[in-house]
């Protein structure tokens, strides 16, 4: 019943456990992951390590961490970079556990959002981290800006990399997004096409699953 | 449990719909959850998860069916609400199914 998981999931009013900070909006890693283990108590996580057994990955420059959640043998994957409070990825060499432990426990209550929990906070806008200062929202052209010819293009762009990773696009949206929303569509797609390679990524963990 | 045509329309079309139709919110181990936002099978499916009985109905024993159907009368009340079928007809049900 994976397709009902998702349903029941996302029929959990998360509404009263919503944090605001600087106008964004978050869910507690503890309070979801509490909820998905009281509604699905085989719901398993996992921390993906390195080669080296490190908690994070690396590409000599930045970090990122792989954490995937699986319930009923659906596991859903979240790639998120190891950021500072502005949201902007570590450089290696200033990176610290605390920072890896914050980018998991971000990754977790994402990939949990993924099988339905608390989905719509995450619809065009990241979650900020606790005890930020500042934060500025991710600079996108409004959708209501972009001419038709705009999103003819992107969308023909976003089709033509699931083409190539052999996932239907729509099938790949709709996992995650009402598709009737079309502005939440377009900025989906153009938000994917600012981060390539981590749509492949993405693509490839979809087509598996 | 064989489900008779006689009990499948009391569970779908009485009992479900009108949990789906009527109730809106449903407050379970301090997790509220939004009825509107599922389909008839969504809500079965809850009702089994909120009640611990994992299994099918046509798995399930008919003593942990008239369970089942108990338990979430009990759930329902606990959130206030009451179904609108009637005692008389809910005992035949049961009694039925017994």
């Amino acid at each position: 019943m994976s397709s009902n998981t998702f349903q029941i999931l996302n029929a959990v009013d998360v509404s009263k456990h919503i944090e605001k900070k600087q106008n964004l909006s978050y869910l507690s890693w503890a309070w979801a992951w509490s909820t998905v283990k009281g509604l699905f108590p085989e719901t398993v996580y996992k921390i993906y390590e390195n080669v080296n057994g490190l908690n994070y990955h690396t590409d000599g420059m930045t970090a990122w961490v792989k954490v995937g959640v699986t319930i009923k043998e659906v596991e859903y994957i979240e790639y998120l970079p190891v950021m500072d409070f502005r949201n902007k990825s570590i450089a290696l060499g200033g990176l610290t556990s605390m920072d890896v432990n914050k980018a998991i426990q971000r990754a977790l209550t994402k990939a949990i959002a993924r099988h339905g929990l608390g989905l719509y906070i995450y619809a065009g806008e990241d979650l900020p981290e606790q005890g930020e200062t500042t934060q500025e929202k991710p600079k996108l052209a409004p959708p209501s800006k972009a001419s038709s010819d705009d999103k003819k293009q992107a969308w023909k762009d976003f089709q033509e990399i699931c083409e190539t990773m052999g996932v239907d696009a729509i099938e790949f949206l709709s996992a995650d997004i009402d598709m009737e929303d079309k502005t939440l569509v377009y900025g989906t797609v153009r938000k994917w096409l600012n981060s390539e390679d981590l749509l492949k990524q993405q693509l490839i963990n979809f087509k598996n699953s | 449990m064989k489900i008779s045509s006689n009990f499948n329309r009391f569970y779908w079309k009485v009992f479900i719909a009108d949990i789906k139709q009527n109730l809106k919110e449903l407050r379970w181990n301090n997790i509220d959850l939004n009825i509107t936002r599922l389909n008839e099978q969504g809500v079965h499916d809850l009702l089994k998860i909120v009640t611990f009985h994992n299994k099918s109905l046509t798995e399930m024993e008919n003593k942990e069916v008239v369970e089942f159907l108990e338990d979430i009368r009990v759930l329902l009340s606990d959130n206030g609400y009451t179904l609108q079928i009637d005692n008389e007809e809910w005992e035949r049900i049961i009694k039925e199914i017994r």
